[in-house]
């Protein structure tokens, strides 16, 4: 079974900040480049940001599908292209919003966007309608107290051709309002998630 | 007040066009914004229509998402033709309460923040 670490309860959740020494194992292929040796993870993906605006019924619960984004989770949601083209489950697929945010060691770390179960505690796991306006587990339940360095979303959509393909973007309404990433480390994100998935994803602009 | 369940009903209280663009604007895809521009500009009162949807949903809530307000702010201002942006601006801010003391319910802050949005560089 995939690694995973939302189905525990909160108070059980290991940190997710792991004690690295050196540049952590997810970090950019690149940062060993002799180009970019001199480049630190506050540089390539940007410095730590607290959470803004944490609600409530954040504060108690994670999403159910947290896991950490690695050859396996990346296998998976490539492989998710497949279902996601057949009309059985095109439109649930596309329905569905996924968050990620990068921890402290530049672990990232991905869910899908859930209902908040602090009103309704059968409802536990279930994606949020993105469309409408459910009380949800945003960003900062993906790595509960804990500074992150860039978070954002990802989900399906057909590109200008038609082809689906999956969208990344670093719109963290919370981590990443006040202080956008930059194009750099948007793009040295990108590369991240390109490295576990392919070149099934690209990036979705700004406004 | 479940708003799992009066949401809904608000929505299904709108034209079916008004709904689905309402949905539009609280996604901002790729998709949904190559269909909101070609509606901005084929059809305008639809797209207001499907707008004043999206914010009044916000806006009956119990809570907002501020910043996913104000982004469909700044993507509507970038989606539209320039000269629809003050009907759309005037519509906003006719909804918008008057008097400081409401400031921050959740209709202040959900017009607050598109109009925010809408005139951001």
């Amino acid at each position: 079974m995939a690694k995973g670490r939302g189905a525990k309860p909160r108070q059980n959740l290991s940190c997710c900040i792991k004690r690295a020494t050196t540049l952590p194992k997810a970090a950019h292929p690149k940062a060993t480049d002799s180009s970019m040796t001199a480049l630190t993870p506050d540089h390539l993906y940007g410095p730590l940001r607290q959470a803004s605006n944490v609600n409530t019924w954040e504060a108690t619960h994670s999403p159910l599908s947290l896991t950490e984004l690695n050859s396996a989770s990346g296998a998976a949601l490539q492989a998710l292209l497949v279902p996601a083209k057949h009309c059985l489950f095109s439109h649930a697929t596309r329905a569905m919003l996924l968050i990620w945010v990068m921890d402290e060691d530049c672990q990232v770390w991905i869910a899908v966007e859930e209902f908040s179960p602090h009103e309704k505690p059968g409802i536990a796991g279930f994606p949020r309608l993105e469309k409408f306006n459910e009380k949800k587990l945003g960003h900062p339940t993906l790595c509960p107290g804990k500074p992150v360095r860039i978070a954002g979303e990802l989900f399906l959509d057909e590109t200008e051709d038609g082809e689906l393909k999956w969208f990344l973007n670093v719109s963290s309404g919370r981590f990443c309002k006040e202080t956008s990433p930059t194009r750099q480390q948007t793009l040295a994100v990108l590369e991240l998630f390109k490295k576990e998935m392919g070149t099934c994803i690209e990036l979705d602009p700004e406004p | 007040m479940n708003v799992l369940i009066r949401m809904p009903i608000a929505v299904s209280q709108a034209s079916s066009p008004a709904a689905e663009l309402a949905a539009m604007f609280a996604s901002m895809r790729p998709s949904a914004r190559r269909k909101l521009s070609e509606v901005a500009v084929e059809n305008p009162a639809e797209f207001l229509s499907g707008l004043d949807t999206f914010l009044r949903i916000w806006a009956e809530s119990d809570w907002v998402e501020v910043y996913k307000v104000e982004r469909t702010g700044r993507w509507v201002a970038k989606l539209c033709p320039p000269d629809m942006l003050p009907s759309i601006r005037k519509m906003i801010e006719g909804k918008a309460p008057a008097n400081q003391t409401d400031a921050m319910s959740v209709p202040s802050q959900t017009y607050a923040a598109f109009l925010a949005g809408l005139t951001a560089p």
